[in-house]
């Protein structure tokens, strides 16, 4: 910004200007959403497919890939982290978007497991897509980015959905979902960060 | 704004002081709060009632009355719509973080109304009180208001501490967390509000 004369549009230009840089640059690359959504397809259909082709005796030794995931995701955000030169409002409210979605995920599992008595694996996978709407949902809104909104509703409808399939074709929806609501956006938003960076 | 010559850094504080202003006259004077947080507040004491010491077998009927608030929520907003001048992005952040929730408690409603376990309405208080804390935390984030960031965080302990005393007392931590969640920071936000208008 140079030293000139502002008059109040020139000052209202600017601020607008400034309110679009920050909105449409923003630090969304899309990486965490590509890392998830593959990490859970992956999963989902890992565990599917050793509980119901290979009959494996424990099926549920594929989540142990998204402890990897933390695991690197922490990483990443520490790298991440260091490098940052702003953290604009916009980042800092999508941060705790997801902050409440990891809360909620990790209370809603709590106590589904300990309230319920035969069902509860039921339960399991259509409120976790409930959830999954949720952050995707407010991402969207916040960074004005459709295929995330769409994506957020397509997660809800496959929740209802679950609920009228068997427990194991539960985890295809689960999939189904991660591609909807975290893959193809992921891709999205780092082409549009690639072109912005361009 | 006078006509002046801005230096960088004074266009900067011009654009700090917008965003001040916009973020703390947020048209956010508690009154939904209130009304929401009082009406569960009665509700759950008088289904409390009707179930442990009048022994109803209607004792959910109270919560039909959700209509009447609903009616007045209505007519309420459409007035102050109809008044208000610029909705902020905080404004419509907030707006979509409230859609989100209501559209969770649907869901999470029907599904755990749709699984056939014996202890599924135990189910219930703790998971929206999972549910209120997530409104509540993230619209004190936006607005930067500490009240509803801790009512949010309170609401989820309290869904903890649901998980270990007898689903019978549930309905009274509902009461708790609305003033916790919800009337506290409901009183405290129409006093800021007061406040600014002043």
């Amino acid at each position: 910004m140079q030293e000139e004369n502002f008059s109040p549009q020139q000052s209202l230009a600017v601020i607008h200007s400034m309110i679009e840089t920050a909105k449409n640059h923003f630090s969304e690359n899309g990486h965490l959403y590509l890392l998830w959504g593959w990490v859970i397809v992956i999963s989902g259909i890992g565990q599917f497919v050793l509980l119901n082709i290979v009959h494996h005796n424990n099926p549920y030794i594929v989540w142990l890939l998204p402890l990897l995931a933390v695991i690197y995701h922490i990483f990443y955000l520490t790298k991440k982290e260091k490098r940052r030169k702003v953290t604009t409002y916009t980042d800092r409210i999508v941060g705790f978007v997801w902050l409440s979605f990891f809360i909620l995920l990790i209370v809603v599992g709590f106590i589904v497991g300990f309230e319920l008595r035969t069902e509860y694996y039921k339960l399991i996978c259509p409120v976790s897509l409930a959830l999954y709407g949720m952050p995707t949902l407010l991402s969207g809104i916040i960074l004005r980015f459709k295929p995330l909104i769409v994506g957020a509703i397509g997660c809800w409808f496959l929740s209802v959905g679950s609920l009228f399939v068997r427990y194991d074709y539960q985890l295809l929806f689960l999939s189904a979902a991660m591609i909807i609501a975290w893959i193809i956006p992921g891709y999205l938003l780092r082409k549009k960060y690639n072109s912005q960076t361009a | 704004m006078e006509e002046e010559n801005f230096s960088g850094k004074q266009s900067l504080e011009v654009i700090e002081s917008m965003i001040n202003k916009a973020k703390n006259q947020f048209s956010e004077n508690g009154d939904l709060y209130l009304l929401w947080g009082w009406w569960v507040f009665a509700c759950s004491i008088i289904e409390f009632i009707l179930l442990n010491l009048m022994h109803s077998e209607w004792h959910w009927i109270v919560w039909w009355s959700v209509i009447l608030v609903l009616g007045y929520q209505f007519f309420y907003l459409r007035k102050k719509i109809g008044r208000q001048r610029v909705r902020t992005y905080t404004d419509e952040i907030i707006g979509f973080v409230w859609i989100t929730f209501l559209i969770l408690m649907i869901l999470i409603l029907f599904l755990i109304g749709r699984i056939d376990d014996p202890n599924k309405f135990a189910l219930i208080d703790p998971s929206f009180l999972i549910l209120y804390g997530m409104p509540t935390f993230l619209s004190g984030v936006i607005l930067k208001f500490k009240p509803l960031i801790i009512g949010g965080i309170g609401c989820w302990i309290l869904s903890v501490i649901a998980t270990f005393i007898s689903p019978q007392y549930h309905l009274l931590l509902l009461p708790v967390a609305m003033v916790i969640g919800w009337i506290i920071p409901g009183y405290l936000l129409r006093k800021k509000f007061k406040m600014q208008k002043a």
